[in-house]
């Protein structure tokens, strides 16, 4: 009976700690839950991915203004290359797309970020989110300066 | 016996009306819930909308009909003096949205092909039509093209409440 116990302990911390390493594992374009970080240090967590619907969820944990965690949605779509551009497949640019957008809560604002996953052959040779945003802020001196945009790189935190 | 059957259905009828009367109105920014359209009559319907979160979810309905795609967003109305403490008073306000669809290949219109978009922008009353219309920036992203630099798309839109 003892020894039933024991060996259920064991086992179960053997599996603890291959849940671990499967979570501890970066995130990649194809499975992108995990963490991904930009150059500012601000951290795009996706927490859920329906990959039947493409939907996705979580949160992102910005370095630069924002403090605090703020809730995220957005969509994937990995459309294979061949569904699309029938005459393109092979030779054409694949990549899955990602849009996601957080809503700045009390702070007054809304981002969202649009753009590819796919491995930078230039630079890392790894996957990295290459996304443009779009700030709209509710509160500005001027009607003319409520949106701002730029460009994001996200990279799989280890 | 036979009366209170009858108010119970002339009271329900009304009841049925005043909905009906209030489901019809036209969207605002305030109250979005609602048909918004682009000058394409392409629609998006906001379906939800959480007014302590700001999330909102609703769908895409091409102006061909030939399909319809799940939308999800959030709308930020932070009151003015929340997040411009110097501008309160003497700057600009409006309520801000974001609408992300996913453009899936099933049931896609001829050609299309699938990817994902983001509009972002402001809604506000517009001075001259008096309606109010969301102006908005997007970008959409398609996986597969010919080239590596051209997967996303950029544009601007404005969505004005359908009647």
């Amino acid at each position: 009976m003892n020894k039933q116990i024991a060996c259920s302990a064991v086992l179960g911390l053997a599996l603890l700690n291959v849940c671990a390493s499967v979570a501890a594992k970066p995130p990649s374009c194809i499975q992108p839950v995990g963490r991904w970080e930009n150059v500012r240090g601000s951290v795009l967590e996706i927490r859920n991915y329906n990959a039947a619907t493409g939907a996705v969820s979580g949160q992102y944990i910005s370095n630069s203004g924002a403090t605090g965690s703020h809730p995220i949605v957005g969509w994937i779509n990995s459309a294979p290359a061949e569904s699309s551009a029938p005459d393109k497949a092979d030779k054409g640019n694949h990549a899955e797309v990602i849009t996601f957008a957080v809503s700045w809560g009390t702070l007054g604002g809304i981002s969202a970020w649009t753009g590819t996953c796919a491995v930078n052959s230039q630079s890392s040779g790894r996957e990295q989110i290459s996304a443009l945003w779009h700030t709209t802020r509710p509160n500005t001196g001027f009607d003319w300066d409520h949106t701002l945009t730029g460009s994001d790189r996200f990279d799989p935190i280890e | 016996m036979n009366q209170q059957p009858t108010l119970r259905a002339v009271l329900g009828l009304a009841l049925l009306s005043g909905c009906v009367a209030i489901q019809a109105k036209p969207p605002t920014c305030a109250h979005p819930l609602g048909k918004w359209h682009d000058e394409l009559k392409s629609v998006i319907e906001i379906e939800t909308y959480d007014t302590a979160t700001g999330a909102i979810s609703g769908q895409y309905i091409a102006r061909s009909g030939d399909g319809s795609w799940p939308m999800v967003g959030w709308i930020n109305s932070a009151p003015a003096e929340s997040s411009a403490p110097g501008k309160a008073g003497t700057g600009d306000h409006a309520d801000v949205f974001t609408l992300l669809v996913r453009w899936g290949a099933r049931g896609a219109a001829p050609g299309a092909v699938p990817s994902v978009t983001a509009w972002t922008g402001t809604c506000a009353v517009n001075s001259q039509s008096g309606l109010a219309q969301i102006s908005t920036l997007w970008h959409t992203a398609r996986p597969d093209t010919r080239f590596e630099w051209e997967h996303t798309l950029t544009g601007s839109e404005v969505l004005v409440p359908t009647e």
